[in-house]
């Protein structure tokens, strides 16, 4: 697939990446129909966010449609149209059942990076930086997105105002 | 969230560093939290016209001797109930301790540059709010923490907690008292440029054009940068789900 990959300080590229796949039974591959820039893509961009990696793909800011589903994803369904939260919540741990879904203790799997500079980590963030778990992000045709039902606002939400408002999102 | 973390009261008055989306939507938002006055503060006249039409008054930092002076001013010398830092760790400053910052930025001697925050934390009232939804990373010098602890502020800030939002916030747009889409996107706002995909016969190319333009061209103008079309096939929202 093609995705933009960061290069380097100010230098970033569309490249041919591999496709994700299924690693989690709770996640889900969504093919990416729009996408943003976002001023915090600008940090990594002038390369203030310690820990990129060339070839990174970044974005976080994404929606899409689903095209695969883990086994235990039991609500979202093959179609459906999401908009993804940028920060990854598991939906089980302290901070998710206390409603701060940022701080999820189970989505960050460096948050032993995270812990040296900040004491605790907080969530995993996709496509910011290894420090936030090294998620592929959403500037590209597919994303894995792990715990899918906690985060993905399903496709009933969106019929309404799909074409007026998402459109211009 | 950045509205909400100040915890607004009716009659107060919020102030909010940095007109783009985050900064556009936090106006809006404080006002539907009952904010009765906000003022909005960036430097660039498209985003202040965009604040303004939202029903903040407008302050062009850039055009004001002394920002502080000028928010007691217009707050009848008390200050801003609740100051608003969505601008974050690349703040375009000042003066003499924005050249510092700068510099040791590039030496790599520190991730951010805390300008904003250094002023919301002076321009706060004794005991408001700093709400901070601008990004830091790093170790921060120069923080006026003496300020803060004299006048008894309260902070409230980090990662937006999405998953409390995304449902609350679409069922306020499918009401009609959010429209996104006035935030950017289409033909008035974002410097003139109309929101259309950038050409499609040069895809490889044109998502890294919208991050130069983004970025140098005219950073601060653009709201959204629209770069849909060059990653793959446009969604068919309308056919697709209905
Ligand atoms: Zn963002
Ligand atoms: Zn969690």
């Amino acid at each position: 697939m093609k995705a933009l990959c960061w290069k380097g300080k100010n230098k970033v590229q569309v490249e041919r990446v591999d496709e994700p796949s299924i690693l989690n039974p709770r996640d889900a591959i969504i093919r990416i129909t729009r996408t943003a820039i976002c001023g915090s893509d600008l940090h990594l961009y002038d390369g203030y966010i310690p820990t990129m990696e060339p070839g990174d793909v970044l974005g976080h800011e994404f929606m899409g449609e689903v095209v695969e589903t883990g086994p235990e994803l039991k609500k979202l369904k093959r179609g459906d149209r999401v908009v993804v939260p940028f920060t990854i919540a598991c939906g089980q741990c302290y901070y998710c059942k206390h409603d701060l879904w940022s701080a999820c203790d189970n989505t960050n799997p460096n948050a032993w990076m995270m812990e040296k500079l900040y004491g605790y980590s907080g969530s995993g963030l996709f496509g910011y930086s290894h420090l936030m778990g090294g998620y592929a992000g959403g500037q590209a045709q597919f994303a894995r997105v792990p715990f899918a039902e906690v985060g993905c606002i399903p496709a009933s939400w969106l019929r309404k105002i799909a074409t007026s408002t998402l459109e211009t999102l | 969230m950045a509205a909400e973390n100040c915890d607004i009261n009716a009659g107060d008055v919020i102030a909010v560093w940095g007109c783009g989306p985050v900064g556009q939507f936090t106006i809006r938002s404080a006002f539907m939290l009952g904010a009765a006055r906000v003022i909005a503060i960036d430097r660039f006249h498209e985003r202040l016209r965009m604040a303004r039409a939202a029903g903040a008054e407008i302050l062009n930092y850039a055009e004001v001797d002394d920002l502080i002076e000028e928010l007691k001013w217009v707050t009848g010398g008390r200050g801003p109930d609740a100051c608003i830092d969505a601008v974050g760790l690349e703040a375009h400053g000042s003066g003499l301790a924005a050249a510092y910052d700068d510099y040791k930025q590039k030496l790599k001697l520190a991730f951010d540059r805390p300008t904003v925050l250094r002023q919301v934390i002076q321009a706060c009232r004794k005991g408001g709010v700093v709400s901070i939804p601008g990004v830091y990373g790093g170790m921060l010098d120069k923080i006026p923490f003496g300020s803060a602890f004299g006048k008894g502020l309260i902070f409230k800030m980090g990662q937006t907690h999405m998953h409390r939002y995304t449902a609350p916030l679409l069922k306020r747009i499918q009401a009609g008292e959010i429209d996104p889409s006035h935030q950017g996107g289409t033909g008035s706002v974002a410097g003139g440029r109309s929101g259309v995909a950038p050409t499609s016969s040069h895809p490889h190319s044109s998502t890294c054009r919208s991050y130069e333009s983004y970025c140098d061209v005219s950073r601060s103008r653009w709201l959204i940068v629209p770069m849909c079309s060059t990653l793959g096939p446009r969604a068919q929202f309308d056919s697709a789900s209905q």
